[in-house]
């Protein structure tokens, strides 16, 4: 039997453009679930101290965005809006030969169960889009570089 | 005696390629699977054709809560005009392709939501398509929609498992498969109904495209200092420059398949002409590779028999680049160097979900600038090896569409950008471009609809 016959179902069973439509509406509503759902739900465990890791992150913003680098400086802050605690800190910038600007950030992050560091409700991978609200600008880029901060954990 | 001919590789080559499998299917014609008329939704749709209304009510409550309720008002009037005039539609639909980044009707192209002229132009189409029951089958919908289905449930499992942290991103990625394929099949429901509008349709959208960027050039938006200028890059486009240049490749191609016909000769010298010097603007590498595969692909259509020496020749090719070519390239404060870094990384993670891969969406397009990379690493085997059978089957298909007597005028230089697509797509994400594969799939579906029926 051939993958898609010539009445276009897949395996005799399913026509493929049906499926597709299945599909697609099967992922508005996760999409919808996913986004609906608290802002932290996928990430209780964040918050056990046991788990909890400075991660250097290097935020990469376009070169449209190049004249932050005016406005952005080390030392800026971002604090946890529960405890008041520190959880980001801006550490250094870095205009690219490209033009985009490179922020480097260290922050509150966590351990997941695979290992993964999480940080804000999603994990740290590099292509992320993240959006960071200091005390003195907003950043919003790509995560570019993640790693585990020396010193301390929190 | 013919050196080619007579010499052993070409003999070893062809006996050795007589019993393959993918050989066999090059030159069997694409088989006719019925897939719209036998679907459930499409004949659900057609008998109770007054589904269409809540269904349209529906998506215009959803656009207007999204962008505000006036977008329904210029929305509402172009998708209306394609669906009244389809042939005006489709015949302007290349040029709003081109400018889909500034022709917005909300948001702005790198935004994750944004609604634009070619988005009203399609949904038009679609319309009457439907109403009209206009669509027409071929074989080719299999892989396309295999691709899709692949596509959409990678990132459905990605969302379910947390890799797509971000919705938006996993919608805005299928939401854009399913609307380039929407583009394809419109115009090959509807291509054969253009016959003599499809020259000048494509042709006045690419000379102004080009002007555009022939007029930056020589005058410069911002001037850097020190910096070689490159167009398409502010201004009107943001960051576009290598899309831009595709397109321009695009142009170039189609004029060089215009020189041929007699008719159309003054107007493709002009295409190939303007599109180069736009070309030339951009400074693009990626263009000026595409470029290059288009080229050899259009000798290839008039010289099959080289297809047997094209491996060897591209490997040869490469051994007599000088070493500082590839120096350059590889440059570690260059771009290609982090790219080459960010493919390491994201192909890292391919063991962990070898067949669905991450999920669409996982990553931001930017971060792979390699359509081969992006698919494997998000949608994984699956939906590579679906993809790769989409573009196979239309390959084959426009091929043997170029080659048939009676060819249409488009058919040759749409199977050049295709193979100049993919050979750009393995450095940026073009694929899912607008301005890079809207244009590509309009004019392979207007090239195939000509055909009286798919070889």
């Amino acid at each position: 039997m051939s993958l898609v016959d010539k009445r276009g179902r897949l395996f005799g069973l399913l026509n493929v453009l049906d499926l597709l439509m299945v599909l697609l509406v099967a992922l508005v509503v996760a999409a919808a679930y996913v986004k609906l759902s608290p802002v932290h739900r996928p990430a209780p465990h964040t918050l056990l101290p046991e788990n909890c890791v400075w991660a250097d992150v290097v935020l990469r913003m376009p070169g449209e965005y190049a004249w932050m680098a005016e406005i952005t400086a080390p030392g800026m802050l971002r604090r946890d809006p529960r405890s008041g605690e520190v959880d980001a800190e801006i550490t250094g910038e870095q205009v690219l030969e490209n033009g985009d600007l490179a922020v480097s950030l260290r922050m509150l992050a966590a351990k997941d169960a695979q290992g993964r560091l999480v940080a804000d409700g999603q994990a740290l991978l590099p292509g992320r889009y993240m959006r960071i609200i200091t005390e003195n600008c907003v950043l919003s880029g790509m995560v570019y570089r993640v790693s585990l901060a020396e010193g301390p954990a929190p | 005696m013919s050196v080619w001919a007579d010499s052993r590789f070409r003999q070893w080559a062809q006996s050795a390629n007589d019993g393959s499998a993918f050989l066999a299917w090059w030159q069997r014609g694409a088989g006719a699977a019925r897939i719209f008329e036998n679907a459930f939704g499409y004949r659900f749709v057609q008998r109770k054709i007054h589904f269409l209304l809540p269904l349209a009510v529906a998506v215009a409550v959803g656009l207007a809560v999204l962008f505000g309720p006036w977008i329904l008002l210029p929305l509402g009037l172009i998708a209306a005009m394609s669906y009244l005039w389809p042939r005006a539609g489709l015949a302007a639909l290349p040029a709003a392709y081109l400018w889909s980044p500034e022709f917005a009707l909300a948001g702005v192209g790198n935004e994750l939501a944004f609604l634009r002229i070619d988005h009203a132009l399609v949904l038009g189409l679609l319309a009457h398509l439907c109403r009209r029951a206009a669509f027409r089958d071929t074989g080719l919908y299999v892989p396309l929609f295999l691709f899709l289905a692949a596509s959409v449930t990678s990132a459905l499992l990605g969302l379910l498992r947390g890799y797509v942290a971000t919705p938006e991103y996993a919608l805005m990625y299928c939401v854009q498969l399913l609307y380039l394929a929407a583009g394809f099949v419109c115009a090959y429901s509807l291509g054969h109904r253009l016959p003599r509008a499809v020259p000048y349709a494509w042709a006045l959208a690419m000379v102004a495209f080009a002007a555009y960027g022939i007029a930056e050039t020589r005058f410069p938006l911002e001037v850097a200092e020190g910096l070689r200028y490159r167009s398409y890059e502010r201004g009107f486009f943001d960051r576009q420059a290598n899309h831009a240049a595709y397109a321009l490749v695009l142009g170039g191609l189609t004029g060089l398949g215009m020189l041929a016909h007699s008719r159309w000769r003054g107007l493709g010298l002009a295409l190939v002409l303007l599109c180069l010097a736009g070309l030339w603007g951009t400074g693009s590498r990626e263009g000026v590779a595409a470029l290059a595969a288009g080229l050899a692909a259009m000798l290839l259509l008039r010289l099959p028999a080289l297809l047997w020496a094209a491996p060897l020749v591209f490997v040869l090719l490469c051994m007599a680049l000088p070493a500082g070519f590839w120096d350059a390239l590889l440059r570690p404060d260059g771009s290609f160097f982090d790219r080459i870094l960010h493919w390491k990384a994201a192909l890292a993670t391919v063991d962990q979900h070898p067949v669905l891969g991450l999920g669409l969406g996982a990553r931001h397009r930017r971060f792979y600038d390699s359509q081969y990379i992006m698919l494997l690493a998000e949608t994984g085997l699956a939906g590579l090896l679906f993809f790769s059978w989409w573009v196979a089957a239309l390959a084959r298909a426009l091929w043997h569409g170029a080659r048939a007597p009676g060819a249409s005028v488009f058919a040759a230089a749409a199977f050049c950008a295709l193979v100049a697509l993919c050979v750009q797509s393995l450095a940026c994400v073009g694929f899912v471009v607008t301005m890079m594969a809207g244009p590509c799939y309009w004019l392979a579906g207007v090239s195939l609809a000509r055909q009286r029926e798919l070889p």
